[in-house]
């Protein structure tokens, strides 16, 4: 019996940011043993990121650390000792994938980097997460989630006109790059199943976000139109496409390929579609406000977005509601499916998270509590080392 | 330096328009043999004809657009009409020699053609299939039909990004689709590993909106723990402040910064110049300075809309203080970043010339060599290669299809063309857009971008 796709892997963990995390993440849903390896001094930085239970800052009540460290195991270990150094390596000798999202080069100067490490393990997988990559200009420039958004091209886009560009809500950029390393870090893997040989992996962020790109780049090299809001990109619903408020609500409203005689139809004449307002789209979007007024907002205003977009969706019109946080867990389709997982943590109590977005059925993921800083100390090292007695360790200042 | 790790594994690529193909974009960019089927009945269409090559529809308009090669490029492309007995009974024939099936479809479609995963399980039992939907395979929303903002929206994206309540928007920029084709192309190298030691294949469901809403899990937890519901704050960061995009010299220009802690701060007022209001007891840490960002905002852009995006970002950068021009999409095509990291791939297409594309899995790995992805494929280019080589079928049989109209390299009903949006129409409208586009890749890039000839 599987404990899931990737069940034969020991990883190690010795990131901080999330980034990271949610690469490993995904490997520890699927089944792989992944160790967080943290300072023993002061844990992982990513357990500094906040909001935490009852806003208290404390190392294991952060909700990111809760979700994103779920399934993993953790022990401290100081690898500016010598002893824990030494303990790292015989670990590392074991390990199929090493992460970590230090400045680059700052390993080596550990003596920790790839070419140390694959003298130990030539199997070893070492993927390096940074903002820029390992090389280039950049590389030794800091950033964070807003600053990698504008780099990469896709931030630009986010703003209505005249207004300044916004990020997308919480750290998009930082799970995009999660599920690109993620990637990358499988391609080694399979390619690994085939040569028995590891490799250094080294992601950039600003890459990774860069590839979710709506094509932009490639268009400009087409026919030299770049991408900026268009003067009609809207927040508040305008010209029949955006957010419409609605008695309970909002709607997202996007009538889709062909979509003007289906919205028109919806409104309940489907003879509007040959008014000019349905059937010409600049006109629209330079009357927008009468369209709106005419057309739109005696609808919604009387209906719930139940009614409106179960209307549009018998249409084949993909509207949506626009659901707030808090009403995720209660959503009928997310409680059939059974997506959010309720995770009983020793110190933050109880806490509903989401499950995993992919249904592998015959090895199907799984999501599970996030380590207390050091917990796993004994139990790895004596499964993975076969070490039991780690007195002479801890009075080393190794752990 | 060995091959790419998916070489020998063949995909057959159901997907159409947006998300699914981007999952199958992974698959080729790791080497994986990725043909896509299409029907002339029903090419992907409009796709094949978003933003041609010199907004030129050309004689085959359905080969020359940005968006479709951007989406297919590296893969091969065959003809196949799902709803016919011939169509199917080729793809029944085909799945054998296959290791992954992908579509997209809504969840119904593929048990219609009964060429759900059950059926082809019997054809091949080491088959992965991967459906990629909106909703997942089974619920009572299934059936419905989301493009990416629908699954941003459904998933509380929407409702935590924006300048407030009544002004949310969303990622504008495909990001439901890049989730849930990234989410997509993860599960299946998670499976294939699998496979390569169990030998099992399975199925697998992806939904769109359950692949967005696993990237807010800190916004549930705090949910949970403290039932705080997130709502759209501009770009506030819980602890960093200033932390957002302020106005620089030239049109519609901005620059991000982010400004971590009190360290940062103090080499932020250095870079500027140390104007007097950096001293003000109102911004002395960073928990007043959080509470006065909008008093900040004019303050800065005094001194960030004398300077070009690039001008302010560079100097905050070698001050060590987080910061990046915001760039537009196709300024990425000159970062000098990019270039020294050799992201974008220039590829030669037949018909549109050289061209630029993004790497899929842009890693730099040190065990294999990067390889040039072959072009974007045209309709049924690999009718003849893919039938004969897998099928074993001889040039009578091929031919018979052809005449049958079973299989083709021409559309049958030609796309509903989207509104066309010139150059002129676009400044029109206040967007940007270039008359010399080409010759400033082509400097760039050191070679000629652009038609051949």
């Amino acid at each position: 019996m599987s404990d899931g796709a990737l069940d034969d892997l020991f990883i190690l963990d010795l990131s901080h940011g999330l980034a990271a995390a949610y690469c490993t993440k995904w490997f520890a849903d699927l089944g792989a043993n992944v160790v967080m390896v943290e300072p023993a001094d002061k844990g992982a930085s990513i357990r500094d990121i906040g909001p935490f239970k009852n806003d208290e800052p404390n190392q294991e009540t952060g909700a990111s650390h809760l979700y994103l460290n779920g399934g993993k195991k953790s022990i401290s270990l100081s690898f500016k000792n010598e002893e824990g150094k030494s303990l790292l390596k015989q670990l590392i000798a074991k390990a199929d994938i090493l992460v970590e999202d230090e400045a680059p080069g700052r390993l080596g100067n550990l003596g920790l980097g790839f070419e140390d490490l694959s003298a130990i393990n030539n199997r070893l997988i070492y993927l390096s997460i940074t903002p820029f990559g390992q090389t280039g200009p950049y590389r030794d420039y800091p950033a964070t989630e807003l600053t990698l958004a504008a780099f990469s091209g896709t931030l630009a886009v986010r703003a209505i006109s005249g207004e300044n560009p916004i990020c997308m809500g919480g750290y998009q950029g930082m799970y995009i790059g999660g599920r690109i390393a993620f990637l990358s870090a499988m391609g080694a893997l399979l390619q690994r199943d085939i040569t028995e040989a590891g490799q250094h992996v080294d992601v950039s962020l600003q890459e990774a976000i860069a590839g979710n790109d709506m094509a932009a780049p490639t268009t400009y090299s087409y026919n030299g139109i770049a991408q900026v809001p268009p003067p009609s990109a809207n927040a508040r619903g305008r010209g029949g496409a955006g957010r419409y408020p609605c008695k309970d609500g909002f709607v997202d409203v996007l009538p889709g390929i062909g979509g003007l005689k289906k919205l028109a139809a919806m409104l309940g004449d489907p003879e509007l579609a040959q008014h000019e307002l349905f059937k010409n789209h600049a006109l629209r979007a330079e009357k927008a406000e009468e369209f709106d007024a005419e057309f739109m907002e005696p609808f919604f205003s009387t209906r719930t977005r139940a009614e409106i977009v179960e209307a549009a969706q018998a249409k084949g019109m993909p509207f949506s509601y626009v659901l707030t946080p808090d009403e995720l867990p209660s959503e009928p389709h997310l409680v059939e499916r059974g997506f959010f997982v309720d995770i009983e943590h020793p110190v933050a109590g109880k806490v509903t998270v989401p499950g995993s977005p992919a249904r592998l059925t015959e090895t199907p993921p799984k999501t599970g509590i996030a380590p207390q800083a050091g917990e796993s100390n004994e139990a790895v090292l004596s499964e993975v080392l076969g070490i039991d007695d780690l007195s002479s360790l801890e009075n080393q200042g190794a752990l | 330096m060995s091959k790419l790790p998916l070489e020998g594994i063949r995909v057959l690529d159901l997907t159409r328009a947006y998300a699914g193909t981007i999952g199958t974009l992974y698959l080729a960019d790791l080497g994986a043999d990725v043909i896509k089927i299409e029907a002339i009945t029903r090419p992907d269409i409009p796709t094949r004809e978003m933003n041609p090559a010199e907004m030129d529809a050309g004689d085959k308009p359905w080969e020359r657009a940005a968006y479709f090669h951007r989406l297919n490029v590296g893969k091969r492309d065959i003809t196949l009409d799902l709803t016919t007995d011939t169509g199917k009974e080729l793809f029944r024939d085909l799945v054998p020699r296959c290791d992954v099936v992908t579509e997209n479809y809504n969840p119904q479609t593929m048990r219609r053609f009964n060429l759900h995963y059950e059926a082809l399980k019997e054809l091949n039992p080491r088959v992965i299939m991967a459906s990629m939907s909106g909703f997942g395979a089974d619920g009572p929303r299934k059936s419905w039909a989301a493009y990416y903002p629908a699954m941003e929206s459904m998933a509380g994206l929407t409702a935590i990004t924006g300048y407030d309540e009544d002004q949310t928007l969303t990622s504008l920029s495909g990001y439901g689709d890049w989730t849930l084709g990234t989410v997509g192309a993860m599960a299946i190298l998670a499976a294939l590993h699998h496979r390569n030691k169990s030998g099992k294949g399975q199925y697998i469901d992806v939904s769109g909106r359950e692949a967005v809403l696993a990237a807010i899990g800190d916004t549930m937890a705090d949910l949970s723990m403290n039932d705080r519901v997130k709502k759209p704050t501009r770009n506030l960061h819980i602890n960093m402040a200033p932390h957002d995009t302020y106005q620089c010299k030239g049109d519609n220009s901005w620059v991000a910064i982010a400004v971590r802690d009190q360290r940062d701060w103090e080499a932020f007022c250095r870079a500027i110049g140390s104007p007097a209001w950096t001293g003000e007891n109102q911004f002395s840490d960073q928990e007043k300075r959080h509470g006065n960002q909008e008093a900040m905002r004019p303050l800065i852009e005094e001194w960030t809309s004398q300077h070009t995006h690039r001008e302010v970002a560079d100097a905050l950068l070698a001050a060590g203080v987080p910061a990046g021009p915001v760039l537009n999409p196709s300024e990425t095509l000159f970062d000098q970043q990019l270039k020294a990291r050799d992201y974008y791939e220039v590829i030669s297409h037949p018909l549109v010339g050289a061209r630029l594309f993004p790497r899929q899995i842009p890693a730099h790995y040190s065990g294999m060599e990067r390889q040039s992805r072959s072009y974007t494929p045209m309709l049924g280019e690999h009718n003849h290669q893919v039938l004969g080589e897998l099928l074993n079928m001889d040039a009578a049989s091929l031919k018979e299809l052809e005449d049958s109209g079973a299989i083709g390299t021409e559309p049958t009903r030609k796309g509903r063309r989207p509104p066309e949006m010139s150059r002129d129409r676009m400044r029109e409208w206040g967007g940007k857009a270039d008359d010399d586009y080409l010759e400033k890749l082509s400097a760039a890039y050191g070679k000629k971008i652009g038609p051949s000839g």
